[in-house]
């Protein structure tokens, strides 16, 4: 599903503060799995994530998603990938705040060319499935942070991407709604998607089947 | 992109105060633009019919039949074709003129003063005064009955109705039946009769505004060459503005020479048009110039509030495009929709402004406002559209592609 072959990424490249985030990064996840990237503050693992998602760039080796070399390709075949390959979840929800949940959920299919009535109907599933149906005309800035979280999963998971990365989604929460919110990844990952997260709490970590640590931008 | 428009509406009902000011503020510099262009063109309207009579060797004219002799018995020595006119003078190209009807109308068996006035078929297809209702004069002899465009009036004649006027030559007097076509607009200029010669000489004195109210009587207008084919045809001397166009062969003394002869026919004002035709470029210049302030102002005012609200938005907007980002749109469609809303805010303002148009127009508001529509405003309208997407999208693109969706997200 995921192969990542001596990643690096180095910021600032040429200048006098240049930085190597990543070093060297080789590994793969495979279908169905679900792996924790964990790792000090600083140590890449948020870079790597970023990479994984396509919303940065790396500067060497090679990252397939699903047997597709993301190297070098147009802004449009990005995009589709973004779209359709990949539910991302942030720390901070990442919602447009004067949108409903509904209208946050059907973000990813506002611009394919699905009917508007289809799309509805798929914001809905995706809503249900994380027990989000009754909030969808309530606007995400008037929901606790747990209700954002899990519209931010519907929203990941409303195109049935093949793999969801989640950036500390549960940073921003208590414990209890932290727990609840890995009981709904855990859910996901049964019902076979393919889920990596990525902490520093090394209890949400030990949650996932596997774990992957990064220090200083290389894999311990 | 049905979904970008939607994005782009959903966004804009985000901030819609703000939109709404922006809108408003857009919408005032449509109004004030055709408000002020308005005011430039009708001043050309009057100018550019008879541009290349006024840019051209010749005299502009006024004959009085008052003044073709003093003595009663020889009033009727009038010089009516303008053919006539050529033949006395040396080999003018064109002679334009106006022509004094003499007539009155019945109504109700009662006789009533009337002002008539009749133009060569050249006037006629180049100028059209401005009209309450109905059409202008046509230059077709096959016409089933004579046409008049009439003023104001307080005899309820109206466009369609069929008027009896009592038409005179130095013989006989006709009762011939008139079809009103059109009714004239209060005020509205037209050639011919005396305007009043304040500061220099300009194309303003071919034209008077008429007004009922101050004449008092109303003025028919009719087409010099449908009465002229009549039989028992009424007198219909040539009368104030007139144009005459010389070939440039034609020295200035022979001018002089038709000017003093003209003086002995019935022509009580000549000017030579080269004069004419300076004057009236300066006037005409002028109000641009004093106009041009104001544009500039408007302009200026325009240009900050456009690169300040979109600067404003853009920023507000910033995350939400990383979030569209993220959700599968390319960095450079986030500039799509905020060229989105900057073309639906102009086209809203371009409906209000319009409507403030209508409402100025046909109100009493209009007294106040000179409104035209021609394609100078359109241009001015899509010159102030594609002005402002511009200017709009100036600091969006530099904040765009200042920036990524991941430094945004991870701010």
């Amino acid at each position: 599903m995921i192969q990542v072959k001596n990643i690096s990424k180095i910021y600032n490249k040429g200048k006098s503060n240049a930085f190597q985030a990543l070093d060297n990064i080789s590994f793969s996840v495979e279908k169905g799995e679900l792996v924790s990237i964990v790792g000090t503050s600083g140590a890449g693992k948020s870079t790597l994530l970023h990479i994984l998602a396509c919303i940065d760039n790396y500067d060497a080796g090679e990252y397939y998603i699903d047997n597709v070399l993301i190297k070098n390709i147009s802004e449009k075949r990005l995009a589709e990938i973004r779209n359709m390959k990949i539910g991302l979840v942030m720390q901070d929800f990442a919602l447009v705040d004067d949108f409903t949940a509904i209208q946050n959920v059907m973000l990813p299919l506002d611009f394919s060319k699905e009917k508007r009535s289809d799309k509805k109907e798929k914001a809905m599933a995706a809503l249900r499935s994380v027990g989000m149906d009754k909030f969808a005309n309530n606007l995400s800035n008037k929901l606790s942070g747990g209700q954002k979280q899990r519209t931010a999963i519907a929203r990941a998971i409303v195109n049935d991407p093949d793999v969801i990365l989640a950036d500390e989604p549960t940073g921003a929460l208590d414990s209890k709604t932290a727990s609840e919110i890995m009981e709904l990844f855990k859910m996901l990952h049964n019902d076979g998607k393919t889920i990596i997260i990525v902490t520093h709490d090394k209890e949400i970590a030990a949650q996932c089947e596997r774990i992957i640590e990064i220090s200083d931008g290389k894999i311990v | 992109m049905g979904a970008f428009i939607r994005t782009a509406v959903n966004t804009i009902k985000k901030n819609i105060t703000m939109n709404i000011i922006t809108t408003l503020q857009i919408s005032a510099v449509f109004v004030i633009t055709v408000i002020m262009v308005s005011a430039v063109c009708v001043r050309y309207r009057c100018y550019t019919p008879f541009r290349d009579y006024f840019e051209g060797n010749g005299l502009f004219c006024i004959f009085s039949v008052e003044a073709y002799t003093g003595n009663i018995d020889k009033v009727y020595d009038v010089i009516e074709d303008t053919n006539e006119l050529m033949s006395y003078l040396h080999g003018p190209e064109k002679i334009v003129a106006c022509h004094h009807l003499s007539a009155y109308a019945e109504v109700n068996d009662q006789i009533c003063d009337i002002q008539g006035l009749s133009y060569d078929d050249e006037i006629i297809d180049r100028y059209e005064p401005e009209l309450s209702s109905g059409r202008w004069i046509s230059t077709d002899k096959e016409a089933d009955m004579i046409e008049a465009v009439v003023s104001e009036n307080d005899y309820g004649w109206n466009v369609g109705d069929i008027i009896q006027i009592v038409m005179l030559n130095t013989e006989t007097s006709v009762k011939r039946d008139v079809k009103i076509v059109g009714i004239l607009k209060e005020n509205t200029k037209i050639p011919g009769l005396f305007s009043a010669r304040i500061g220099t000489d300009t194309y303003n004195l071919f034209y008077y505004p008429y007004s009922y109210e101050y004449e008092g009587k109303p003025l028919l207008l009719f087409s010099y060459s449908q009465l002229a084919g009549l039989e028992n045809a009424p007198l219909q001397g040539i009368y104030s503005s007139t144009l005459i166009r010389y070939d440039d062969s034609v020295s200035a003394e022979e001018i002089k020479q038709d000017q003093r002869l003209m003086s002995t026919m019935g022509c009580v004002f000549s000017t030579d048009l080269k004069e004419l035709d300076k004057n009236s470029k300066d006037y005409l210049h002028r109000h641009i110039y004093d106009l041009l302030p104001i544009i500039i102002v408007l302009l200026i005012l325009v240009v900050v509030s456009s690169i300040s609200s979109s600067a404003l938005s853009t920023r507000k907007r910033l995350r939400d495009y990383a979030i569209y980002y993220v959700t599968g749109l390319q960095w450079r469609q986030c500039i799509l929709i905020n060229l989105l809303q900057s073309v639906i805010i102009i086209i809203s303002a371009f409906i209000l402004s319009i409507v403030c148009v209508a409402v100025l127009r046909y109100t009493n508001l209009s007294d106040m406002f000179y409104i035209s529509w021609n394609k100078y405003i359109l241009f001015s309208f899509a010159g102030i559209t594609v002005f402002y997407i511009i200017i709009s999208m100036i600091m969006p693109l530099i904040m765009i592609f200042n920036v990524t969706p991941k430094q945004i997200l991870t701010k």
